[in-house]
């Protein structure tokens, strides 16, 4: 009768392994969460995008005043500075700030005032 | 000693690991790279607008044909090249942004907007005689009129069959025109007497003749097509940054396609059916045949000189339709010299049209006309300051009508007429 003989791994050898494997799932749980969780990148992409859409509602608008514009992550602050000698010349500069006072975004250019 | 059986496993496991984790990084590199030069790019876009409203603001300090390198807001991160070419009636603004890995032009020609309460569609100087007015004129705005007023006229079998004689407010006129733009004017006429330098781009006549297209970015210097001879442009598409100066005659034939291009010559005949958009000033005449539809911003243009003959002339053939601007004027203070706009019947001018001396008008102008006086021609007898089946309608112009520089006023602003490359 021929007997059943199962192959096994070393103690140690098998410890080995394991660490390598659960440094390597360190690493990568480490790399994963520095990219899907870096979220003040995401934010100021986010930022960016509302500066540029309020800056061109405002300009399709006329909505040319200063203004303070809230949200839950930052707030935008709009402010319309005259170009020194021009009655119609105005910098539109807006800035994205969180809310621990960090500048997320900027966006600044000059448009006619009619 | 130990056996590498499960070991490699773990260095199979860990090099997919691996490489799972260095694409996520590389994803991730990319992703933000990709994001950073979106942002710079609409930075620098938009600095090339915030650039171009600097220009037509007139706060850039820019004079022409002198580029001028300016940091937008001050802070050292946003530099704009600004430049100003004259090209015709109008103006070429350039606004290029630039960072180390972008850069962006905006090319715009550039008019002046009138103010959009301003509803003129007569000013005729006051020369001490009435308007009179006959058939089925119709004058639709604000009239400037002589002291003499306007009166009704029977002329050639037909009197007047309107109800009110002007279909908006009667004002007295002045006995002077609003003056043109006369340094503009002076560097029209200079092109005259143009003669190419070493410096100058040209091309010769032979080649435009050869070639099917020429095209010449309004980013390069101006291209010149220069000949002592008469130049007859036949079946050829020529389009941006492209003067033709003849010291004799161009001739402009219906199958030819001109786009933004300027035409100098002492005289220019543009033929019947022919279509286009481009800017012509001659000296002695200039003849637009039938049927020939010219579109916005098209200007055509008389300045007559000392050299010129006693009648200089614009001529605009039947069922014309010409949008832009209609201009004649003389330099030279001779009396016995006159310049003229004759347009025909059907034609319409949508724009405006600027006369220092006669205007025959028998078609329709939609849009402003200025003139030192009217002058109708029929086939049995000649009349002075008559109209007779003309039509100006000031309301039928658009509010967003952007005129050329020529007549501008104070009140108007730079405004851009159309996006060039």
């Amino acid at each position: 009768m021929a007997s059943l003989k199962l192959k096994g791994y070393a103690l140690l050898e098998s410890m080995i392994a394991m660490i390598i494997v659960m440094m390597c799932f360190g690493f990568s749980i480490m790399i994963y969460n520095t990219i899907v969780t870096s979220s003040r990148s995401k934010l100021k992409v986010l930022a960016r995008i509302r500066l540029e859409n309020e800056a061109l509602h405002s300009k399709f608008s006329n909505r040319l005043i200063d203004e303070t514009i809230s949200n839950d992550e930052f707030r935008i602050e709009k402010k319309l500075i005259p170009v020194e000698n021009s009655d119609n010349l105005f910098q539109l500069h807006y800035t994205a700030i969180t809310t621990d006072g960090v500048l997320l975004a900027e966006y600044k250019e000059f448009i006619h005032a009619p | 000693m130990l056996r590498g059986g499960s070991l490699f496993y773990a260095l199979a496991i860990t090099i997919i690991m691996g490489l799972v984790s260095g694409s996520l990084l590389l994803s991730a590199f990319y992703t933000r790279l990709h994001l950073q030069r979106d942002q710079i790019r609409e930075e620098v876009i938009r600095n090339s607008r915030s650039g171009l409203q600097l220009l037509l603001s007139g706060q850039a300090g820019v004079v022409y044909d002198d580029p001028k390198e300016t940091d937008l807001f001050g802070d050292g991160s946003d530099s704009v090249r600004l430049e100003i070419k004259s090209w015709g009636a109008f103006e070429i603004a350039v606004s290029r942004a630039h960072t180390k890995i972008f850069s962006h032009e905006l090319i715009a020609a550039v008019g002046w907007q009138c103010d959009a309460k301003d509803k003129t569609a007569l000013i005729l100087a006051d020369l001490d005689r009435p308007l009179s007015i006959t058939g089925t004129t119709k004058l639709t705005g604000d009239c400037y009129l002589p002291k003499a007023g306007i009166q009704r006229a029977y002329i050639e079998g037909q009197s007047y069959s309107g109800t009110k004689m002007v279909y908006g407010q009667i004002k007295t006129s002045e006995r002077f025109l609003p003056k043109y733009n006369e340094e503009l004017v002076e560097r029209i006429r200079k092109l005259f007497d143009f003669i190419p330098g070493q410096t100058d781009s040209t091309i010769s006549l032979l080649d435009i003749q050869q070639a099917d297209s020429i095209a010449n970015s309004f980013l390069n210097k101006t291209l010149y097509v220069f000949s002592s001879g008469s130049i007859s442009l036949q079946a050829e598409i020529i389009q941006g940054h492209v003067c033709i100066i003849s010291r004799t005659a161009i001739l402009v034939r219906k199958n030819t396609l001109l786009k933004n291009i300027l035409l100098i010559a002492p005289f220019i005949k543009i033929e019947d059916n022919t279509e286009g958009e481009f800017q012509a000033f001659a000296r002695d005449s200039l003849i637009v045949g039938e049927n020939v539809h010219l579109h916005y911003p098209t200007v055509l243009g008389i300045i007559a000189t000392a050299r010129s003959p006693d009648v200089s002339a614009i001529f605009i053939g039947e069922k014309s339709k010409i949008s832009g601007q209609l201009f004649a004027c003389h330099v030279e203070t001779d009396f016995r010299k006159h310049v003229l706009i004759v347009t025909g019947k059907e034609s319409i001018i949508y724009g405006e049209i600027y006369c220092s001396d006669l205007l025959d008008h028998k078609g329709s102008a939609y849009g402003s006309v200025t003139c030192s006086k009217f002058k109708l021609k029929t086939a049995s007898a000649e009349y002075e300051n008559h109209l007779m089946n003309a039509v100006i309608d000031r309301p039928k112009r658009s509010p967003y009508y952007i005129a050329s520089a020529l007549t501008r006023k104070k009140t108007d602003r730079k405004a851009v007429i159309e996006w060039l490359h």
